[in-house]
Parts: structure tokens; sequence; C-alpha cells
């Protein structure tokens, strides 16, 4: 059985929804060379 | 081991969640977090410009005066309407990467401003002018202001309202041609049409969809 706290799982969701962010913001700074232009 | 492959596979959720929020950016919020707003901006300025009456048997296009005035790289030239494809957005003169993410862009003369290979070093020509006035737009991003263009029919009407004149195209047809197509922005004499581009087929760029009108009327 998992005894981990509901603000240890918080933590751990916040820390995920971080490298989502992280990731999606990533893509949307390279998207200017990877996108063409027009598109 | 366990608990390593299990924060892997939550990393990989996370990522996938990061890639989804990545293309709702890129196919909407550039549009209503971006263009949308810039498109607001244009419209004030451009309802700025006084309106311009041009005398009967005056030639068409921009009064003496209007350009360079008025034709800065990035200025709101005119507005688009297609009411078919239920569109208004001001173009903007200039078709770089930042003027396109603003509005469709009005395709230019070499000149100050406008450096090759984005402009034409023909005389561009303006609503109402002689000539093929040339206009490109975001197909997917950016409030993708073309994305039907595709659905348009021979006859369908395409407004441009300028402070010069209101100037009604009416839809020849549409065709898809190479990506690097440049025979579009080169003047034909003899005609006053207009053609639009954009990217085709929709969420791709390996081809470009061309549409050509001919000038119908016009309105002062």
């Amino acid at each position: 059985m998992n005894q981990r706290s509901w603000k240890s799982r918080l933590l751990e969701l916040a820390a995920w929804a971080c490298v989502s962010l992280a990731t999606a913001v990533i893509m949307i700074v390279l998207s200017g060379k990877l996108l063409p232009a027009n598109f | 081991m366990r608990r390593v492959l299990s924060y892997f596979g939550k990393f990989l959720m996370a990522v996938g969640v990061g890639v989804v929020l990545f293309v709702a950016w890129t196919l909407w919020g550039t549009g209503y977090f971006y263009t949308a707003h810039q498109q607001k901006v244009l419209s004030q300025q451009f309802a700025l410009i006084p309106q311009f009456h041009p005398k009967p048997h005056a030639p068409p296009g921009p009064p003496p005066g209007y350009c360079p005035a008025h034709c800065h790289p990035g200025d709101g030239a005119f507005r688009l309407r297609i009411p078919s494809i239920n569109i208004s957005f001001m173009v903007i003169e200039g078709v770089s990467e930042g003027d396109l993410q603003r509005g469709p862009g009005h395709y230019p003369s070499c000149r100050p401003g406008f450096p090759p290979p984005l402009c034409t070093r023909f005389r561009e020509a303006w609503p109402g002018e002689e000539g093929r006035v040339v206009i490109s737009g975001h197909r997917t991003t950016y409030l993708h202001p073309f994305f039907n263009l595709d659905r348009m029919k021979p006859g369908d009407k395409i407004m441009l309202e300028t402070k010069w004149g209101t100037f009604t195209y009416l839809l020849d047809r549409e065709e898809a041609l190479p990506a690097n197509t440049t025979t579009v922005v080169v003047p034909k004499t003899g005609v006053h049409q207009l053609v639009l581009t954009t990217c085709n087929p929709k969420y791709s760029a390996s081809q470009r969809l061309v549409a050509y009108a001919h000038l119908e009327g016009t309105k002062a």
C-alpha cells in the first residue's frame, strides 16, 4: 500500500506539470526553426 | 527497477502532455493570444488614416502621397473581406515571417524596409490598379486567415476595403502549385487581378494553394 501524504502527491503532480510546461516552451522556442515559415 | 519504470512512464506522459500543449498553442494560441490583438491594433491605426475621395476618371490606386506615408513595413494596408468563408482581416504591408504572424500580407516591391527575397523586383499592384495584387496568409497558425480558402467557389466575392475605395473581385479559379513557385508574384499587364496564396494542404507546407480573382466593381 502507498502511504504517501496528499502533499507529497500534489508536489509530484506539480513537478510533472512543470516538465510538461518546460517541454511545451522548448518546442515553442524551437518551432521557429522547425516549422516552415508560412505553415 | 519497478520504481524507475514508474517514473519513466510518468515522465513520458508529462512530455506527451507538453507536446499536446505545444500543438494547441501553435494551432490556436498563436491566433488568439497574438494575431487577434495585433489585428485590433492595426484596425485602430487604419481607422485614423483619412478617407480619400478620388476624382472621377482619376487613375485607380493609392492617391498621390499615400505611399510611402502609410506603406511602411508592417503597416495596415487595407482590409480583406471574403463573405463566403466568413473572414475579415487587416492586410499587412509586407510578407516577412513577422508580418504574416499579424495577418495576411500584401506582397511588396523591393525597396528600403523590404529586402529580397520577400518582395518582388516588379512594381507592386494596389487594389484597383492594373496588374496583380498578391496577398499571402497563414493556413493553420496565427488565426489561420486562409484556412478555408479551398472552400471558395468560382464567382465568390472578395472585397478589398482601402482608403481610396472598396474593390470587389470575383474568384476565377484555384490551383495547387509547388511550394517554391515564384511566378504568382510576376505582374500581369492588361488585367486587374487579385491573387491569394497560402499553404497546401492544411497542416502542411508542401504546396501553395493559389486563388485567382478578377476585378468586378469599384465603390468610392
